[in-house]
């Protein structure tokens, strides 16, 4: 063991040696009782949600088309289960009409983040792409895999060959470098050549550069939002 | 003779006993060195106890499944707990020099990418080999070997 290893190693013990344990086998069985006690204000409460979402979802549907920015991208898109023989799965972010954020709709799932942190990172397989949120922070906050035919950018530079290991979990990316202040807009299109979806790369934007690869299996990714004059505000690594 | 027979409740929760006394404190300690914070740290594991606890009569094995819902749960909060500095009133250290390394050793491991923390910690703390770390993490073990050097990179580079 090196000194360091040696150094880590203390490190890591005494640290937690000194976390104490601030519940007791009481409070989780007491959770759990409580959890499954019925309660007769959960069919209400129930009942007065699926009603909000009902209503929720017909307000949704009469102002659909209204015009709003992003109308655009979400034009042709379709937003369900993921299936290969779809001609378009992808709908990458919409605005949250109830704040100021975006939510990751069904390709994915619940996150939500904040519209100047989200990023959309792209990555090619075959016929299938992972998606990635990251934040200012560098943090991951949501990832999804869509399926798509192709994809076509105006600026930039990419695609480098990928590996692709069949969950879109890991490894490969779209490498943009130089990107041009503000001009950029990513296409994606379908297997008919029509575009799909399109984002202006405004401010936040992409992406990601392949990193080393580990002996041939699936590798490492770090993915980069760069702003409009090209730094760097936010690195993520995927394992 | 006891005329009293345990509820559905308490045969339900045989054992749970034992398992929460020889599985609580570690988890905490080790959810802790994860999220850099203990409050966080009794959080996730409260929580996961519960999950446990309600699949209780069907878990065959409930330390792995334990194991793997505590991290994750870390790996969802550790994306919101950003707070590096978190985890510096867990340590004491006693010297200048050990400020200085403590300081940075929490900085750089609360910094690393999850996957890369939880490895070092696995294996400098709970002391499990690469097969285990995969195991634990639901990742290859060839992954878990990088990690770890990349990890010890960064940390002898900030210690410099």
């Amino acid at each position: 063991m090196t000194d360091l290893e040696q150094l880590l190693t203390d490190h890591l013990g005494s640290a937690a040696a000194g976390t104490r344990l601030t519940f007791t086998v009481d409070d989780i069985v007491g959770r759990v009782e409580r959890a499954e006690r019925p309660s007769p204000a959960k069919g209400r409460l129930v009942f007065a949600v699926a009603a909000c979402v009902v209503a929720f979802a017909g307000f949704v549907l009469l102002t659909a088309g209204s015009g709003s920015e992003l109308d655009a991208v979400a034009q042709g898109s379709t937003v369900g289960p993921f299936d290969p023989a779809d001609e378009v799965v992808i709908r990458a972010v919409e605005p949250n009409p109830s704040s100021d954020s975006y939510i990751w709709t069904a390709a994915f799932g619940i996150d939500e983040v904040d519209p100047l942190d989200s990023v959309n990172i792209g990555r090619m397989g075959p016929a299938e792409i992972a998606s990635f949120g990251v934040d200012d922070a560098g943090e991951l906050v949501c990832r999804g895999t869509v399926w798509m035919r192709s994809i076509v950018c105006d600026e930039g530079v990419g695609p480098k060959p990928v590996q692709f290991d069949g969950d879109g979990r890991d490894t490969g990316a779209w490498v943009w470098t130089n990107l041009p202040g503000g001009t950029a807009v990513v296409h994606f299109t379908d297997q008919n050549g029509e575009v799909s979806w399109q984002r202006p790369v405004d401010d936040t934007a992409l992406f990601a550069d392949t990193a080393d690869n580990d002996g041939g299996q699936p590798c490492a990714c770090t993915f980069l939002a760069i702003d409009d004059d090209g730094t760097v505000i936010a690195r993520h690594e995927i394992e | 003779m006891d005329l009293v027979s345990p509820g559905p409740g308490v045969e339900a929760h045989d054992g749970f006993d034992e398992f929460f006394r020889s599985e609580a404190h570690a988890q905490v300690r080790r959810a802790a060195l994860l999220l850099g914070s203990e409050a966080e740290a009794n959080d996730v594991v409260q929580e996961a106890l519960v999950r446990v606890l309600q699949r209780w009569r069907t878990l065959d094995h409930p330390g792995p499944y334990l194991n793997r819902v505590v991290l994750n749960l870390c790996r969802d909060r550790s994306r919101r707990v950003t707070v590096w500095h978190r985890l510096a009133p867990l340590f004491a250290p006693t010297s200048q020099a050990a400020v200085s390394d403590a300081g940075v050793l929490d900085d750089v491991l609360l910094s690393l990418p999850y996957n890369q923390r939880a490895a070092v910690v696995l294996r400098f703390w709970g002391g499990h080999s690469n097969e285990e770390i995969a195991e634990q993490l639901g990742c290859s073990t060839g992954s878990v070997g990088p990690w770890i050097d990349r990890a010890l990179t960064r940390l002898r580079k900030e210690l410099e």
